[in-house]
């Protein structure tokens, strides 16, 4: 128990509180219309007129509605008549503790050991909560809850009058059960109604006025809880969250009660790991990257796709990070499965308009996958198994309390599933790949933690044992966080991210060969947050990130290979920026966050630059010059600033509109003249004849919450452009090309749309559905380009797939069952399909139209999954769930594409799906 | 490029194995009336032997037309001092000239003017020198055979290659038959009448292409050609191919490739984006009409090799479904007077076999009983 517990004095509160008030409130009368409400609401509306405080269990009270209302009654007349008819009684005690009970009265003498300063658990408080629950540890869970939630905490230098003016309150928000940090809490208080929520640290610095407050805590997936408080001056209280075990009968509001409505950001997606594994999957193993596509705004081109699309943007406009590392290929198998091993992973957040200016350098969203710190109590593990991957994850404390760690690791072992294909091509190819994390969380002191992560995926396929293609990521970094006092703290973050990706062939020795590509950039950024007032929080930092890149080497293998090694020349670039943001709540009703962010990028030696002639279409034939430049010299610079701003309107309690407005810039790029990314992919750094992507963004929301804020609804609009997009021409070599330039166009795009929400995130039966309305069109009007893409007309991109329908909903039985389903439908994506066939080189061939111009035809697919749960004894070696889920239940043909291909001379179309049935999946999972 | 090939066949082959749950159906386009009716241009000049050119027009999607060719043109090839070659249309939409010999270093133009006034010319062309063919040779898997072509420049100046093959198979009947029914009777076959030995041939329909750019000799070792799966017909007997080799320049190298790659190469997760080919035809009378096709100049070089049954074996037969009906003297009227069978041989002293016309008669199966003259 923290130090100052010790100090919070309950015979204080009794006495200063209690009894001074009791005598002055003992006949307060008691006004109000507490009509339709349920239990939990009359009670709330009661403790809110009074002092009082009431002892329940729930669960007896979950169809229980009040239908009196008063007019200065007191609390026994009200209570007497809203339990008239019902076998409910009460009893108040003389420090106003209220007990409603079923069937029987309690009696309140005060017990002896109230007042005393045991350990909580053992708290007096066990004597007034009943339940009617078996579970020992819910029960100890609800004492030490409610004996908490009663207690007052006192921070600060105690003094007999309190100041005017405001003091900071700090700390972490933690899990009760396993000491890890909670992300996203939101610590407020009603009057006035100011809020903060914690970090990634699970870290918060909240500045409210000095005084008595009711802190209230909600998290996703955690029990909401109050602290009583008088604040003195600044001061520290950590919180600790209870799990939030839906299956069993409380009835707790678990969402982020009014966050999204009192939040300053806007299109912002937040999913935590419970989640994420409701969503039905194929294969059956949780996967981040499909969970975020059932988001409102997030499309992709296809079902084997790594990449995503936010908002109309292209997959590599998306900065995806795990840990704070950038993971250049989120993906394994060609797409099929995301790379984070899900039970490494904590939460998910994506921000699809309202970028925090900390974050830069791609134009359409950043997806920032969290993983958990390891259990700091006791040491644990969990682990899977399903029909293609396996996964075991360790975790525990090194140091208990000061030092934890997780450790996580997944492999397949679809090698066998090519085994018993009949196709002797295959039986000899392999595939392989595997993910490993190790994260290690220190706590130094009280004001310094260190973390260390690291992450490795690899990937492998061989084709008849004389290919190999492989694609690896690699990072690592350390962060060291420093709170300087209780508003002031600032974080350094230093690390190195990687990718690379070879094909080897030894099929025919004379062109063996080895293509190579890789990316490295080492980065380093100090962040800093400041609580400096009620009314202001304020971020700002520095970061830098190096890249060096080495954008194809294509190698001799063997003695006899006659290929001439080729190296494309090194790439190196420094991507620098300062950032400065201020949270400012304005009024009660108006906040406003406004940010900047300056980037540059400095384009770096050594390399060769060419020189074209200006206003020709760049070619081979029109290269003028050749520049040398010497190593480290800045050949190119770009900068510019980019703007976050975000404005919030309180239209009431549980309504809000908000406005953002957003610039962004980036200097990396991927070519892909594919119709989906593939893992061979290449980056590219801006470069004298490459400009920056640029891009901006207006969106407006409104956003509303239904009973008691179980119910959130928002819609969001949003207007979007960017400029020079890369394109291609036609028949362009993006690998192994020394002139890059010379095959690339550059366009813009414009993008649009509607985003419609309604979320429970609570109660038996959660879930979301959403619909999304949007467009993306993009026009090639470069005029030296040499060739226009569709005349130079708006013409849509490949992932531009106008509506989009998400529900994903899952049902909770029991404690032990519970079913999920997942139904997805969006319009076709564009294609481009012949329009003519003509004869040539011996066969048919087909003559294509303008650019996507058709669509392929709907996609619709419903997942179902269900959730079996072993028995819930605490004291078991170890629990253990299966996961039965059909994936495509109906098993429609949805096309990923449609393709034209000869055929002895004839051309033949073909609809090609690659999940053309229902693709039923068990998985076992367990934990000890 | 060589690499970019086995990329895309990589993962067409990694997906479709892994996930054997994907499936293929044919899709039919939806009908459209949008056929620009663009000129379509095919041929190689090729220097030193016959040259071909067919002049065609593009066909809407659906259309059950199987050829669209371009009659009552003027085709020219002329040179850049001035020396012109004219084509004569020997059958419709085909024009040729017996011999055509360009002189080396010289650029050359395909000038075409259509039978609606609108003219049409090619880039100017320079005339690459092919080197010989050095070896063909194959070998057998579990899949079938695979003919390789194997070549080199010692001047390393060819660097891109394109070929084409005649494929050209001995296969027979199910059964020889020694009678044929004429007049209502059974007359023993005239000996030169038979009908059991049958030749067959096939142009390429794909296109072969390879690069040494990028080697350190212009060298091209063991580049597939064609793959003949097993059981099939074409080594029932004996089989042999022609392989045509041309040189490339690098642009017409681009052009097939990318021709290549949008039309046969299609169908897995990485397709790139469909192209609209930019060729080296173009239209004078109006530049806006787009002409289709790629002319390049060469000469040529070939090469056959004959792959007979016996190095193949164990080679199964072909499925075929070839019963031997016994058919007694008063049924000899019914069933080959009707056509439902054709005769085969005596069977016993009065009976007779028979057999499914395509059984007998090799010709009915797509081949011809006329002996290539460079069958041994």
């Amino acid at each position: 128990m923290p130090k100052f517990c010790r100090y919070c004095l309950l015979l204080c509160f009794v006495l200063a509180v209690g009894f001074v008030e009791v005598s002055a409130q003992d006949k307060k009368l008691i006004s109000g219309d507490f009509r339709g409400m349920n239990f939990e609401q009359f009670i709330h509306a009661l403790e809110s007129k009074s002092n009082y405080h009431f002892y329940y269990n729930i669960s007896q009270f979950d169809s229980f509605t009040v239908n009196i209302s008063a007019t200065n009654k007191t609390l026994n007349a009200i209570l007497d008549e809203a339990f008239l008819h019902s076998d409910f009684h009460y009893s108040i005690d003389q420090q106003n503790n209220v007990f409603v009970i079923r069937r029987f009265k309690i009696e309140t003498s005060l017990p002896t050991d109230f007042f005393a300063r045991k350990k909580l658990t053992n708290d007096s408080s066990k004597n007034f909560v009943l339940s009617d629950n078996s579970d020992e540890q819910e029960k100890q869970n609800e004492k030490i809850k409610s004996a908490l939630e009663n207690r007052l905490f006192e921070i600060g230098v105690k003094s007999n009058t309190i100041k005017p003016g405001s003091a900071t309150l700090a700390g972490y928000v933690r899990d009760l059960k396993t000491g890890e940090a909670i992300i996203g809490a939101a610590i407020y208080i009603d009057n006035p109604p100011i809020g903060v929520t914690t970090d990634q640290f699970g870290y918060y610095s909240f500045t409210l006025p000095r005084g008595r407050h009711s802190l209230k805590i909600t998290s996703v997936g955690m029990k909401e809880t109050k602290r009583q408080i008088i604040l003195y001056t600044d001061g520290k209280l950590n919180i600790d969250l209870q799990e939030f075990v839906a299956s069993l009968k409380v009835v707790t509001v678990i969402s982020e009660k009014n966050s999204n409505v009192k939040g300053l950001q806007m299109g912002v997606e937040r999913m935590n790991i419970k989640t994420i594994k409701q969503v039905p999957v194929v294969f059956g193993e949780a996967d981040v990257l499909r969970a975020v596509l059932a988001l409102p705004g997030v499309t992709s081109v296809g079902e084997a796709s790594t990449g995503f699309n936010v908002r109309g943007g292209s997959a590599d406009q998306n900065l995806i990070l795990f840990n704070d590392a950038t993971i250049y290929n989120p993906s394994h198998f060609f797409g099929f499965f995301s790379a984070f091993n899900p039970d490494v992973v904590k939460d998910v957040e994506l921000y699809k308009s309202s970028i925090p200016e900390k974050y830069g350098g791609r134009l359409a969203s950043v997806l920032d996958v969290t993983t958990r710190d390891g259990n700091k109590k006791k040491f644990s593990g969990a682990g899977g198994v399903g029909p293609l991957t396996a996964r075991l994850t360790l975790e525990g404390p090194l140091v208990k309390d000061k030092t934890t760690f997780i450790i996580g690791g997944r492999t397949t072992y679809s090698d066998w599933l090519l085994k018993t294909l009949p196709n002797k091509d295959y039986s000899n190819s392999g595939a392989s790949f595997y993910d490993a994390n190790v994260r290690i969380s220190h706590e130094i002191n009280a004001k310094n933690n260190l973390y260390l992560t690291g992450y490795i995926s690899n990937d492998q396929f061989k084709l008849n044992n004389d290919t190999l293609y492989r694609y690896r990521n690699k990072n690592a970094n350390i962060k060291w966080r420093h709170s300087f006092n209780n508003k002031f703290y600032g974080i350094f973050t230093a690390g190195y991210d990687g990718y690379e990706y070879s094909v080897s062939s030894t099929a025919n020795p004379v062109n063996a060969y080895k293509l190579a590509f890789d990316i490295n950039q080492t980065n380093a950024r100090l962040d800093f947050a400041y609580a400096a007032s009620a009314s202001h929080t304020i971020d700002f930092g520095v970061n830098s990130i190096y890249y060096q890149l080495h954008p194809g080497s294509f190698t001799p293998v063997g003695d006899k290979s006659l290929v001439v090694p080729d190296h494309v020349q090194a790439e190196q670039g420094l991507e620098s920026a300062a950032y400065l943001g201020d949270k400012w709540t304005i009024s009660s009703k108006f906040s406003l966050n406004a940010g900047i962010r300056y980037s540059l990028f400095n384009y770096l030696g050594a390399h060769d630059v060419y020189s074209y002639v200006p206003g020709q279409p760049r070619t081979e034939n029109t290269i003028v010059d050749t520049t040398s430049y010497a190593k480290n010299k800045n050949i190119k610079s770009y900068q510019g600033p980019e703007y976050r701003i975000a404005l919030r309107y309180s239209i009431s309690d549980n309504a809000s509109l908000k406005l953002s407005y957003n610039t962004l810039r980036q200097y990396i790029h991927l070519l892909s003249n594919t119709t989906t990314i593939s893992p061979t992919d290449i980056w590219k750094l801006s470069d004298p004849n490459i400009k920056p992507q640029t891009g901006e963004q207006y969106s407006l929301g409104y956003y509303q919450n239904f009973k008691s804020n179980t119910i959130e609804t928002s819609i969001e609009v949003y207007y979007k452009t960017m400029l020079n997009y890369l394109d291609y021409k036609s028949g362009a070599t993006l690998i192994m090309n020394h002139h890059i330039e010379t095959d690339v166009l550059t366009t813009r795009g414009k993008a649009y749309g509607v985003e419609v929400m309604i979320k429970k995130l609570s109660g038996k039966l959660n879930g979301w559905v959403s619909y999304t309305y949007s467009r993306t069109l993009l026009q090639q009007d470069d005029p030296i380009a040499g060739e226009t893409i569709n005349k130079g007309d708006y013409y849509p991109a490949n992932f531009d797939k106008p509506h989009n329908v998400n529900f994903i909903g899952n049902y909770k039985i029991n404690h032990r069952f519970s079913i999920s389903l997942n139904l997805v439908y969006s319009t076709g994506r564009p294609i481009t399909l012949p329009i003519a066939i003509y004869d040539l080189g011996g066969s048919q061939r087909v003559y294509y139209s303008d650019r996507n111009q058709y669509r392929i035809p709907d996609y619709f697919r419903t997942d179902l999954s269900m959730n079996i749960e072993g028995n819930h004894k605490i004291k078991k070696l170890k629990h253990s769930s299966w996961t039965i889920g059909v994936y495509n239940l109906t098993a429609r043909k949805n096309p990923y594409s449609i393709y034209f291909t000869e055929e002895n001379g004839v051309i033949k179309g073909y609809k090609l799906s690659i999940f053309g049935t229902a693709i039923p999946s068990i998985t076992y999972n367990f934990k000890f | 490029m060589r690499f970019r090939f086995s990329l895309y066949k990589i993962l067409i082959v990694a997906i479709s194995s892994v996930f054997a749950f994907g499936c293929k159906e044919v899709y039919t386009p939806p009908q459209s009336n949008t056929n620009p009716n663009y000129l379509v241009v095919d041929g190689v000049l090729t220097s030193g032997d016959s040259t071909k050119i067919k002049l065609s027009r593009t066909r809407n999607l659906n259309d059950s037309v199987l050829n669209s060719p371009e009659g009552g043109a003027t085709v020219v090839v002329i040179g850049e001092g001035s020396d012109s070659y004219p084509l004569s249309e020997e059958e419709i939409g085909t024009y040729s000239i017996g011999l055509l010999s360009l002189n080396a270093g010289e650029k050359y133009k395909l000038d075409i003017t259509t039978s609606d006034g609108k003219h049409y010319e090619s880039d100017q062309i320079i005339t690459k020198q092919t080197p010989p063919i050095d070896s063909l040779n194959w070998t057998i898997n579990d899949n079938g055979v695979q003919v390789f072509v194997n070549t080199h420049d010692q001047s390393n100046g060819t660097l891109y290659y394109r070929w084409q093959y005649e494929e050209t198979w001995e296969y027979h009947a199910a059964f020889d038959s020694y009678y044929t029914y004429t007049g209502g009777m059974l007359v023993p076959r005239n000996p030169n009448d038979h009908v059991y030995t049958c030749w067959h041939d096939r142009s390429s329909t794909e296109l072969v292409l390879a690069s040494s750019a990028g080697l350190s000799a212009d060298v091209i070792y063991r580049n597939p050609v064609v793959f003949i799966p097993k059981g099939s017909e074409k080594i029932s007997v004996e089989y042999s191919v022609l392989v045509k080799q041309y040189a490339l320049t690098k642009e017409a190298y681009e052009y097939w490739e990318s021709l290549k790659k949008s039309t046969e190469l299609t169908g897995g997760l990485f397709d790139p984006l469909p192209a609209q080919l930019i060729g080296n035809i173009h239209c004078t009378t109006n530049p806006d009409e787009k002409a289709l096709g790629y002319i390049a100049a060469s000469s040529i070089t070939k090469q056959r090799i004959f792959i007979k049954y016996l190095e193949v074996e164990p080679w199964p037969p072909p499925p075929q479904d070839c019963p031997e009906v016994i058919v007694p003297p008063d049924s000899v009227d019914y069933y080959f007077g009707k056509h439902l069978l054709s005769p085969v041989a005596n069977h016993g002293l009065t009976d007779f076999s028979g057999s499914f016309a395509s059984c007998v008669d090799c010709t009915l199966n797509g081949g011809t009983l006329v002996k290539p003259s460079f069958w041994p």
